[in-house]
């Protein structure tokens, strides 16, 4: 299948010069949702900037590779045009809805501002319904203010005003983890009926694996810049083969499974400033030879999976922690 | 509570509510954002509050410490109600009853070096002359797994999530509370940092017989640290008991449905 997007190899950086994102390639088909899971500093985040074309700081670029929509390359893509392709054909959800609405516009005027900015205003009012009643929500509350609305409403609101032009991709970047649990799983369900019923490619962006898990057909997982496993969603939970995958599935903490120790991974995160030149995770890995630390390991396609492991594919889906 | 053990801090039938905004002719109308919940807390033990925004389970926090009286029923500390402490229990009470926050970056001093944010409430509390107080913040930050030598002389900004959290916590030892109360103090943290820092917690908790009160809306974090749980919905405790009886077999729909909605990996 052809992708819908394709990152390529991209690296993102600072002007002074520390990579940020380094090396990740990931692709998204048309009407697929796929997850990219990583801790604070992994890059998760600044790898979906870069899918954007919107850096948070002018300080972050991008230094090499691809990023192609239905391919066509959008790398050097002048910021006029990325303007234009923002919210026409990618739409945007981000972890806090309320930041991202005015107080002072009732929700529906809110989404049609969506359509007015691509030059569509006739037949607003009849559209912006249409999408209230995609994400869920009564035509009432097209009249409400941000402040009348639940938080998961809220983002309702916002993702209506995503959908608004109909993009062929959405990148959602933590859009439940500022919502309680019973709210996240009905954001998380629309998001699934949405890709279903329209096609619609989805790019999920957390930290919470639960989420992947309850979402996404297929996880590349990132640690420090680098996507270090990806693949099958159900496989790759079930046998992790890099050691840091296996790590964070380790300390996840589930209610339904009585457990006497608390289990961390030992170390932090490399700052980006100074990553290892081998294996990044190679310092914090009981699994780690004098190879993993010798050069950086690529990233091992191994039937419909990758791993950035070493050892990946002598040890299997042995538990590096067991 | 478990029998027979005394109660360190209790609530009694406590409500609190709070006026709503309403037109000028209409009546007032009162939300009871706390609705006659009744809870203890012994020495030692680890009682975690369990709900979603809006359950009312950071106001019962703010009960527990003071910070709000309640519109009816009592905050009990070592069996006195709260508001017929002496001035010398009052003291007691304050220095006994510690806080852990979210985000313990936001509370502190960007400005100052966080050894002499730790140092600041022994010398507030307990009146310690500066330099045993600064002592005395050295040894709790090395308590926390932050070891002085390196970390003392930093401001806040210099710190991870995780290590801030470290120093919300030395900051709330420093008194040598009895309870601590935390609402929600591993929430913004890392899923790798979170289980360091309930360690650190528990380990703490071993060596100086603290009690813990958790607020939290993490089941996860229930399981990994409780020994009671309460589960609080609109105001109400709805279901309480051992914390693994009530996970292993929740009765309660709410707590039935929260469970159910608690995103797992496998």
């Amino acid at each position: 299948m052809t992708s819908l997007l394709e990152l390529q190899n991209l690296r993102v950086a600072l002007r002074n010069g520390t990579r940020l994102v380094d090396d990740v390639s990931l692709t998204v088909a048309p009407g697929e949702i796929v997850g990219l899971v990583g801790e604070s500093g992994s890059g998760k985040s600044m790898t979906a900037y870069a899918a954007m074309g919107l850096f948070p700081t002018p300080d972050a670029h991008t230094e090499g590779g691809a990023v192609r929509l239905a391919g066509r390359d959008l790398t050097r893509l002048p910021p006029a045009e990325w303007r234009r392709l923002r919210g026409a054909r990618i739409g945007m959800v981000f972890q806090d809805p309320s930041s991202f609405l005015d107080p002072l516009l009732p929700a529906g005027r809110q989404v049609a501002e969506a359509l007015y900015a691509h030059g569509q205003r006739r037949g607003a009012a009849a559209r912006v319904r249409t999408l209230l009643d995609q994400v869920e929500l009564p035509p009432s509350v097209a009249a409400r203010y941000p402040h009348e609305l639940s938080g998961g409403q809220r983002q309702r609101v916002l993702i209506a005003a995503a959908l608004a032009m109909r993009p062929a991709l959405l990148i959602a970047d933590e859009p439940t983890t500022a919502l309680d649990v019973s709210v996240q799983s009905g954001i998380l369900a629309l998001l699934k009926r949405l890709s279903a019923e329209m096609g619609l490619s989805v790019l999920l962006i957390t930290h919470d694996l639960g989420v992947i898990a309850q979402t996404c057909a297929r996880v590349y997982v990132m640690y420090a810049g680098q996507i270090v496993e990806a693949g099958d969603t159900a496989k790759l939970f079930r046998a992790p083969r890099h050691p840091y995958t296996q790590g964070l599935l380790r300390s996840l903490l589930d209610p339904t499974v009585r457990r006497a120790e608390l289990f961390s991974i030992p170390g932090t995160v490399p700052p980006a400033h100074a990553m290892p030149a081998g294996c990044r995770f190679a310092p914090r890995c009981p699994r780690a030879i004098t190879a993993c630390t010798a050069a950086p390991p690529p990233l091992r396609p191994h039937n419909d999976r990758a791993d950035r492991c070493v050892r990946g594919h002598e040890a299997g889906a042995d538990d590096a922690w067991g | 509570m478990m029998p027979g053990a005394e109660a360190l801090l209790a609530a009694d039938n406590v409500s609190r509510l709070f006026p709503q905004r309403g037109g000028v002719f209409a009546r007032r109308q009162f939300l009871r954002a706390v609705d006659g919940v009744s809870l203890a807390v012994a020495a030692g033990e680890t009682v975690a509050v369990v709900g979603e925004s809006g359950s009312g389970k950071s106001t019962l926090g703010r009960l527990l410490l003071g910070l709000l009286p309640p519109s009816s029923g009592t905050i009990l500390f070592q069996g006195a109600p709260l508001p017929t402490l002496s001035g010398a229990n009052q003291q007691e009470f304050r220095r006994a009853v510690q806080v852990v926050f979210q985000d313990s970056g936001a509370s502190l001093n960007p400005r100052r070096s966080i050894g002499a944010s730790v140092a600041l409430p022994l010398r507030w509390n307990l009146s310690l002359p500066r330099a045993q107080a600064s002592e005395r913040a050295a040894a709790l930050l090395d308590q926390v797994g932050l070891p002085p030598a390196q970390f003392f002389a930093r401001l806040p900004h210099e710190l991870s999530g995780g290590q801030r959290q470290r120093v919300g916590i030395a900051r709330a030892l420093a008194s040598d509370p009895r309870v601590v109360i935390a609402d929600e103090p591993v929430s913004a943290l890392d899923v790798s940092v979170r289980a360091q820092v309930l360690r650190l917690m528990r380990q703490l908790q071993a060596e100086r017989g603290l009690a813990y009160l958790f607020i939290t809306h993490d089941l996860g974090v229930v399981r990994a640290v409780a020994d009671r749980v309460a589960v609080m919905h609109r105001g109400q405790i709805v279901e309480q008991g051992r914390a693994d009886a009530v996970l292993d077999a929740p009765q309660h729909p709410y707590t039935i449905a929260l469970l159910a909605a608690t995103p797992r990996a496998c």
